[in-house]
């Protein structure tokens, strides 16, 4: 059974998360170098706590995350489940009044600087205008992490200003958080 | 018996939160002259509910809540409560919180908002040490605006047409910073 699919780019798709996967997430993302610039890096994830988070995707009115899958060459049409998943990206903190979300991401080590995380942004915006009809998004980074700001200017967000030596991050010290904005249309 | 004080000002001071302010706190505070600028003003919450969000938060190491407390003239009665300030999301890894105020109708424009949110920040920098605040806030929320920036506060973030205000649609957002001096 192939996953549904809800956003198909030229090299990534998003699409659903299937419980298979959980466990290679779940060890993908214990990598440092994924977890360095990530909000918080003093809790410990264990596997039960993953099951526990893919449980509560469904449920959640205020969040929608989704898996970055990686386009096969020659598949033969279908779209299978398990070798594909290289990441993925969330939609948080949807505030239906304002009609605004925040975007998050990630993509597993070894995919990177390949062009993937800039798509999968791109089909995310796509995904949270037009089919959630929202009219904003947000998107944090802590400044060394000069990849995903990059993926963020590509794709038109605006920097809407800084918190200073506002996080610490191992072995740098405190670093500037910088807040990033998009508005649909502009 | 007497609300205990855990930082004194010379207008108000700043203390212990009881779960019998509750009510009075609920009906303050369901106004709308109160509740236009803040989060989750298309609400409505229950008593009971405010109740439990005052039980939770008793539990909750990342959120303190203080009472602002009108100071009683000498020889007169107990003090009255004027609002509340809190510090909250309280990151203890990155040793910073939110700071938020919100003071009754009838107590606006003498200087408490001023006085109440510098007595937060000593008691987040100097009691908890804490090394850095942050605050969020509207653009058309003018006192608010200016109570952060007479205490020190620096515009950090400017969101545009950020969130929705009834009769003023949608609005600038601010993020202000303050850090300790050492
Ligand atoms: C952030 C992340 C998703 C980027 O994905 P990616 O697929 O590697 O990004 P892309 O290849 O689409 O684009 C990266 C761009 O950043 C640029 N870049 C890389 N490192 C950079 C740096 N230190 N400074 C500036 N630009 C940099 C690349 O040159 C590229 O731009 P180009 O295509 O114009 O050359 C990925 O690095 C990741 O998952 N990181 C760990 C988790 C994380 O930090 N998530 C974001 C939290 S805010
Ligand atoms: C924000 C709040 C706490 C301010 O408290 P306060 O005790 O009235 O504030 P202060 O008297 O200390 O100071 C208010 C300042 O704003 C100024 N001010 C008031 N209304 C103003 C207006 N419409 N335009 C410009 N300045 C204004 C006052 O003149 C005063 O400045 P000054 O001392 O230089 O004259 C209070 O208005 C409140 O509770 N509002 C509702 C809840 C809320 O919005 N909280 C903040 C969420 S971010």
């Amino acid at each position: 059974m192939g996953r549904p699919i809800l956003r198909r780019g030229k090299s990534v798709s998003l699409g659903i998360h299937v419980r298979e996967e959980i466990p290679e997430m779940y060890s993908e993302f214990a990598d440092f170098e994924v977890q360095r610039f990530l909000g918080r890096p003093d809790r410990l994830y264990t596997l039960d706590s993953e099951y526990e988070w893919f449980e509560s995707i469904p449920k959640k009115e205020d969040m929608r995350v989704l898996a970055i899958l990686l386009n096969r060459k020659n598949s033969s049409g279908r779209q299978g489940h398990d070798h594909l998943l290289i990441g993925n990206i969330g939609i948080h903190l949807i505030d239906r009044v304002s009609s605004k979300a925040e975007i998050g991401y990630l993509l597993f080590r070894k995919y990177w600087g390949r062009g993937y995380g800039t798509e999968a942004v791109s089909l995310v915006v796509d995904y949270a205008f037009q089919t959630l009809n929202l009219r904003k998004l947000t998107a944090r980074v802590f400044e060394p992490n000069g990849a995903s700001s990059a993926v963020l200017m590509k794709n038109g967000f605006r920097l809407a200003g800084r918190l200073r030596e506002h996080q610490y991050i191992n072995s740098i010290g405190y670093v500037d958080e910088l807040y990033y904005e998009l508005h649909r249309g502009s | 018996m007497g609300r205990p004080i855990v930082r004194e000002g010379s207008g108000i001071s700043l203390g212990i939160l009881e779960r019998s302010d509750i009510p009075q706190l609920y009906a303050e505070f369901n106004t709308p002259d109160v509740r236009r600028y803040l989060t989750g003003r298309e609400r409505a919450v229950s008593l009971e509910a405010a109740y439990q969000m005052y039980d939770s938060a008793q539990k909750d190491t990342s959120t303190m809540t203080y009472a602002v407390a009108v100071n009683a003239l000498r020889g007169k009665g107990s003090s009255d409560l004027a609002g509340t300030v809190a510090l909250n999301h309280i990151d203890w890894a990155n040793r910073r919180a939110e700071v938020a105020y919100i003071l009754f109708r009838k107590y606006w424009g003498k200087g408490y908002g001023t006085e109440a949110l510098s007595l937060a920040v000593m008691q987040a920098f100097w009691t908890l040490n804490l090394r850095k605040l942050t605050a969020t806030v509207c653009r058309p929320n003018r006192p608010s605006v200016k109570v952060l920036e007479k205490n020190g506060f620096r515009k950090a973030v400017t969101f545009t047409n950020h969130v929705y205000v009834e009769h003023e649609g949608y609005v600038d957002e601010f993020i202000y910073e303050l850090f300790r001096q050492e």
